[in-house]
């Protein structure tokens, strides 16, 4: 296909001779490593009948997108050396395009069953996170469960982290992943991609199972981190002029999660289920106390059958609960995030993947989402100069409903 | 259905002629020798722990090669079917195909992982040949027959491709994504030798 270029020092003649087609080839930069890139990207059109605060994707109304433009790299560097980077160029509803690296790994991998990475990369917080990474191709909906948006979306989970992965399966069976990374920030975003807060490591292991039934895979995980937590008083600040963490314990985090997933037969049938604990202290001491503790529970089911080999429709069902206590951590991100106390979310989604070519998949789906007990985007009382303070999250508990229709052509290249 | 395949600068020459002679599909004469695949003598590892070389398949009536790897989703569930229809639709006509599935990735795949992998796209199991070889012999093949395979973490992407050979080694003419018309393909066959 059309979607590698390959750039493999001394290799001109051979690729011209057809050794390898539909790519180009000539000398990498370095001249040692052969490089091989490719990207994902999407191009569509949503229609949002409101704009809600940490949920909507776009502004209320119709608007034509660009997703994310999503550059892959890797290269084998030789004596079982691997490296991959994953790049993506994303605008917001700001229109504004930010650049992130989204993975950058070095790979060791002398053996399936033991493979060590260093970088940044995809915790394995379950399936989707670990399987679709940022090519909107690669998945058969339209959008992302909610739960797996990124960090710098609203989400709920540390979809990224900075640190070591070692990884491996046995006899195309058994599998585990383990993660020691920084973990979080005092913020859900940004990605302690150079400086961690604090000296505490994120903990991380998912084990699964390719059954004997072929195309069904059970796993679950545990993941564990100390968050550092910033100091109220904000007048203080670190000796860099960054963050200004609290001479405190900060919030533990533990997040359990399981899924269960049947490809085959034509059958795409994904399940998986999170569970998000954090503990703090309510009067922020040093004394360790965790007397504050919450507890977000979250969902998703998702079931699509392949008719002819081209078309897919699929249906979508996601919910997160929040905990009689709002999670005040979450609302620490000046983006802001809905979950507050007692919060239900709920998105049911439907629609259809037909895929025009080998690389090419156009989508179509509808989707509505129930908020209630949230806290949404409200302004304070006007100070003395007559305008708005500052932009506030207030809470609210009326139920929110949000239709959207999404249309998207998306593709390898 | 793709007409010809760039796979040697003899090759586009002689398919260039023959196209603006208005040949039909599968015309190609005997005087053009077989295509790369079969021109290979390093031999493939059969699942049941023989070896085989590629040329070892001529004689037959018709060949069909392609490639695909056991933990694929998309691309080889669709390429064993379509392998499957079109041989049943050569099986009405008379016409037997021989199947070779070379292994798009040796390392992990087993012959047998392969096999299960068609068996269950086709539901039942198939007499076809599922060959694994090495880096290099893989490369040249995936190059030959055009899948364009790019590894991305667990996923090879690739191109669905089907390159029909008669019982010579020549291309008769190959089947991917668009082009599937095997109806067609088989009216436009000559008969057997």
């Amino acid at each position: 296909m059309g979607m590698m270029r390959r750039f493999r020092a001394g290799s001109v003649v051979k690729a011209i001779q057809g050794m390898v087609p539909l790519s180009l080839a000539m000398s990498s930069s370095i001249g040692l490593a052969k490089v091989d890139v490719a990207g994902f990207t999407e191009m569509g059109y949503e229609y949002d009948d409101k704009a809600v605060t940490g949920v909507s994707r776009h502004e209320k109304g119709g608007s034509f997108y660009i997703g994310d433009l999503d550059l892959f790299m890797q290269g084998n560097l030789g004596d079982n050396f691997y490296w991959l980077s994953e790049t993506a160029f994303s605008a917001g509803t700001t229109n504004f395009t930010g650049i992130d690296v989204e993975r950058a790994i070095i790979s060791y991998k002398p053996k399936d069953y033991f493979n060590v990475s260093l970088g940044r990369f995809h915790t394995a917080l379950g399936y989707w996170n670990d399987t679709y990474h940022h090519g909107n191709w690669l998945a058969t909906s339209v959008a992302r469960p909610y739960i797996y948006n990124f960090e710098d979306a609203n989400g709920i989970l540390p979809i990224h982290s900075v640190g070591l992965e070692i990884r491996g399966v046995f006899n195309s069976s058994f599998g585990y992943i383990i993660n020691l990374a920084n973990g979080r920030g005092a913020t859900p975003s940004p990605v302690q991609i150079a400086s961690d807060g604090n000296n505490n490591k994120a903990a991380n292991i998912l084990l699964y199972w390719n059954t004997p039934l072929k195309g069904l895979r059970v796993g679950a995980g545990y993941y564990r981190d100390k968050i550092p937590l910033l100091n109220a008083d904000a007048s203080v600040e670190s000796s860099t002029g960054g963050f200004a963490y609290a001479p405190h314990n900060g919030a533990n985090e533990n997040i359990a999660n399981a899924h269960i997933v049947y490809k085959g037969h034509n059958i795409e049938f994904i399940n998986e289920y999170h569970q998000i604990v954090h503990k703090y202290d309510a009067d922020n001491t040093v004394a360790a106390q965790n007397d504050v503790k919450t507890t977000v529970t979250s969902y998703f089911s998702q079931l699509g059958y392949q008719i002819h080999d081209v078309y897919t429709p699929y249906v979508r069902t996601e919910s997160i609960t929040g905990d009689k206590k709002s999670d005040e951590w979450y609302m620490a991100d000046a983006a802001g995030n809905p979950l507050g106390k007692n919060l239900k979310h709920t998105i049911n989604s439907v629609g259809i993947r037909y895929d025009l070519s080998d690389v090419v998949a156009l989508k179509f789906e509808l989707a509505q989402d129930k908020l209630s007990n949230f806290y949404g985007t409200g302004y304070v009382p006007a100070g003395p100069g007559g305008k708005p303070d500052a932009v506030q999250p207030v809470y609210s508990t009326a139920t929110q409903t949000t239709n959207a229709v999404r249309a998207n052509v998306s593709f390898a290249f | 259905m793709a007409l010809i395949n760039a796979q040697t600068r003899t090759m586009w020459a002689t398919s260039f002629l023959i196209l603006c002679s208005g040949s039909p599909t599968g015309a190609l004469g005997s005087e053009v020798g077989p295509a790369d695949v079969f021109v290979d003598t390093r031999p493939w590892q059969e699942d049941n722990g023989k070896t085989l070389v590629l040329r070892d398949l001529l004689g037959q009536d018709l060949v069909a090669v392609t490639m695909a790897y056991a933990n694929c989703e998309r691309t080889c569930p669709m390429t064993f079917r379509l392998l499957r229809d079109f041989e049943s639709r050569l099986s009405i006509a008379h016409r037997r195909l021989t199947v070779a599935v070379v292994s798009l990735d040796p390392l992990r795949d087993t012959e047998a992982k392969l096999k299960g992998a068609a068996a269950a796209a086709t539901g039942h199991d198939q007499s076809w040949l599922f060959l694994r070889g090495t880096s290099d012999q893989t490369k040249a093949v995936a190059a030959s027959l055009g899948v364009d395979p790019f590894m991305l973490d667990d996923h090879l992407v690739h191109k669905l491709k089907i390159w029909i050979y008669d019982g010579k080694g020549h291309e008769l003419g190959s089947f991917d994504w668009q082009h599937r018309d095997f109806d067609e393909f088989i009216g436009k066959l000559k008969p057997k030798d």
